[in-house]
This record gives structure tokens, C-alpha cells and sequence, in this order.
């Protein structure tokens, strides 16, 4: 570009200006991984219709029969809900670390914000023992996921041609470790809501939690471990995480509320993740 | 007809937004899009230094954000426009248009 005085911009200048902005952008567009992005939208929208639903599932307003003499706390039980949630959080924000280009969604944020709207609500009315139909927890729980699934697929529409997958190379040590110790975390909170003492141990498995949110900018946090999974750790993730939002509503919602079940629940929650730590050490 | 409106476009123009490289990095950051430090600096077919001190230019003048993190405990720096940045980017590429359609 020759000239760049606003005093001698011709129109030849001004031309050349803008077709190199046209190129910087098409370069920027081409550059975005819609594919990777449209998975993530997936994974946000699914998480958060299990966990939505399930919460309504454990808190809900439901007939008396549904309900086991256990599950007059479904509140306490929510803090099993909580924490793969959060850390789900905080392994997608290395996922979109990883991405060099990624998009803003200020418009479908806004759009999600609005869909909660009718979940808060719905929380009222559970507070205050208005009982409505039960499918309403499941509609509730999908609206905030229906936008996000609505954006993936337009991003996937613009995912390029599958790219023929590159070999793995093994997960490396830290990323090893925080992968089994999060299964068996998760293993840890399924199992110990089954004991009546689980409010208490509750505590200690939120500052479990805070500790490991405390990590987060460092190689053994859970944005690096998010960045460093391929498909078979997250395959392991998604199957802990909903055996662990089952096993919370099995205790909450029905008469198995038994230590028994919890132990049983709980290692069969810590198994997919630690399987995929050991798997990963030997890719 | 008024003032404003018998203005050369070339008075609309953005000093901040005149060089090609800070003009195409706000182009690549468009309204939507957070782009890697590294990966711009590929996209413009640039180097640090030159990128570094666009960036500081565009900074200064609040046209673009930064946003510093970790990736696999290595620091990477991120970049968008700023509101202020794309409203003024609007009216620069307005002004080029204007002088390119005389």
C-alpha cells in the first residue's frame, strides 16, 4: 500500500485498502475451525439440558409417590448436579483456548440469558409448592439449549470437509493424572450422596472443587486438561457425567437410596474417566 | 444540503485506521471474531514487531481488547474489537467507499 496520508488518498488507495480488508477477513473466516466450535455448541446445549432437567428432577415439585422418603433434601443432592457442571465449564474454555479463532456470540448469549428466564421461574414456583405438570421441567430445561443447538448447527453447516483424523499421541503426564483424579472425584461425590452425612461431605467436595478451580491457569488445571483431550477422554467425560446426574436422581427420586447403591453408583461413575487416563498413557 | 453532509469523505477517515496493517487486522477482527496473537500475525503476513505495535496504536486509541490466558501453560494473547473500535471502523470503511465512488 503506497499511500496512507489522508492528504493524498486517491481512489486507487482507498480501493486498495479496502480489498486488503476483504482479504484479512475472508483469511480471519477461513481460519475459524466451525467444526470443532460446533461440537463444543453440542456439548454446552446436551450438558445443559441434563443438568436443567435433572435439577428440576431433583427439586421438582412432584407427586408424593414419585418421591422417596429419602428425597425430601432433592436440594442437597443438586450439589452432585453442580460440580460436573462447573467443571464442564471450565474443560470447554480450553477447548476454546485451543481455537486460535473463535466467534462471539454476544446476540445468542443474550438469546440463552432470556431462555433461562423460564427455569428461574419454575424454581419459584417449586419454592413455593405450586405443582404443575411434570413434562413443563423437561421444556424448561430445553429452551435455554434450544439456541445453542441452533447455533451449532449453523456452524457445522460451514464446517469444511472432514479432515482425516491425526494420529494420537499420548496424554501427557499431567493431564494423565487430572483425568483419573477426576473420575474418581466424581466417583467420590456419587458415592458419599448415598450416606446420610453427605451435607457435610458436601463441603468438602465444593473445596475440592475451589482448589481445583484455584489451578486453572496452571498445566494441572482444567482448561490445560480440556485442551489436551482428544475423543476418547471426552467420550469417558460425557459417560461420568451422566452416570453421575442418573445416580444423583436414582438417590434423590426413588426408594435405592442405599450406601450399597451409592458405592456401586459411584465406581461405576469413576470407571469411564479412569479407564480413558489409563487408555490415553498408551496411545 | 448541509455541512456535514458537503464534507469531503476523506475528513471521515480514522489516522488510526489509515495503515494497511492496522486497517486489516481490524477487518480480520471484524464485529465477531477473537483471533490468537500468532494467528493474526499469519493471516496479516506480518511479524511481532510490526503486529505488537499496531495492536499498541489500536489499544491506545480503545479500538481493540486484549485478552491474555494460558494454553497448556504456555501465556497466549487474544484480540477483538472493541465496540468504539467497530463503530469506527464502520465509518472508515464508509469514507473509503465514498472517495473510492468519486
Amino acid at each position: 500500500m503506497s499511500s496512507t496520508n489522508d492528504d493524498d488518498l486517491d481512489a486507487a488507495s482507498a480501493a486498495r485498502l479496502l480489498e486488503a480488508g476483504a482479504a484479512a477477513r475472508a483469511r480471519a473466516d477461513s481460519a475459524v475451525d466451525y467444526r470443532t466450535l460446533a461440537r463444543l455448541q453440542f456439548g454446552i446445549a446436551g450438558s445443559m439440558f441434563v443438568y436443567l432437567s435433572a435439577f428440576l428432577l431433583l427439586v421438582g415439585n412432584q407427586p408424593q409417590t414419585a418421591a422417596s422418603a429419602g428425597s425430601t433434601s432433592g436440594f442437597s443432592y443438586s450439589i452432585v448436579l453442580l460440580i460436573p457442571f462447573l467443571v464442564l465449564t471450565q474443560l470447554v474454555m480450553g477447548v476454546s483456548a485451543r481455537s486460535r479463532v473463535l466467534r462471539t456470540h454476544r446476540r445468542l448469549l443474550l438469546i440463552t440469558l432470556v431462555a433461562l428466564v423460564p427455569f428461574g421461574v419454575v424454581g419459584v414456583l417449586n419454592l413455593l409448592g405450586v405443582s404443575y405438570p411434570w413434562g413443563i421441567n423437561l421444556l424448561v430445561a430445553a429452551a435455554p439449549a434450544t439456541p445453542l443447538i441452533w447455533q451449532g448447527g449453523m456452524l457445522a453447516r460451514r464446517a469444511g470437509p472432514k479432515l482425516p483424523r491425526a494420529p494420537r499421541t499420548p496424554l501427557n503426564r499431567p493431564a494423565r493424572i487430572m483425568t483419573g483424579c477426576l473420575g474418581l472425584y466424581f466417583g467420590l461425590t456419587g458415592m458419599l450422596a448415598a450416606f446420610s452425612w453427605f451435607a457435610l461431605a458436601g463441603l468438602g467436595l465444593m473445596l475440592a472443587l475451589v482448589a481445583l478451580l484455584a489451578l486453572a491457569s496452571s498445566r494441572w488445571g482444567l482448561p490445560s486438561l480440556g485442551s489436551d483431550w482428544s475423543a476418547p477422554e471426552w467420550n469417558g467425560f460425557a459417560a461420568s457425567f451422566i452416570l453421575l446426574v442418573t445416580l444423583a436422581v436414582v438417590l434423590a427420586r426413588t426408594d435405592w437410596n442405599t450406601p450399597l447403591v451409592g458405592v456401586v453408583g459411584g465406581v461405576l461413575v469413576a470407571v469411564p474417566l479412569v479407564v480413558a487416563a489409563i487408555r490415553g498413557a498408551r496411545s | 444540503m448541509t455541512n456535514a453532509s458537503r464534507r469531503h469523505p476523506r475528513h471521515e477517515l480514522d489516522p488510526a485506521l489509515l495503515t494497511p496493517l492496522r486497517f486489516s487486522l481490524m477487518a480480520a477482527l471484524g464485529t465477531d471474531t477473537e483471533i490468537d496473537f500468532a494467528t493474526l500475525r499469519h493471516l496479516l503476513e506480518t511479524d511481532d514487531s510490526a503486529l505488537s505495535k499496531a495492536i499498541a496504536t489500536l489499544s491506545t486509541a480503545g479500538y481493540v481488547r486484549v485478552r491474555k490466558g494460558y494454553v497448556a501453560n504456555r501465556p497466549r494473547t487474544w484480540l477483538r474489537a472493541s465496540p468504539a473500535g467497530q463503530a469506527a471502523m464502520r465509518i472508515h470503511v464508509a469514507a473509503l467507499q465514498a472517495i473510492v465512488g468519486e
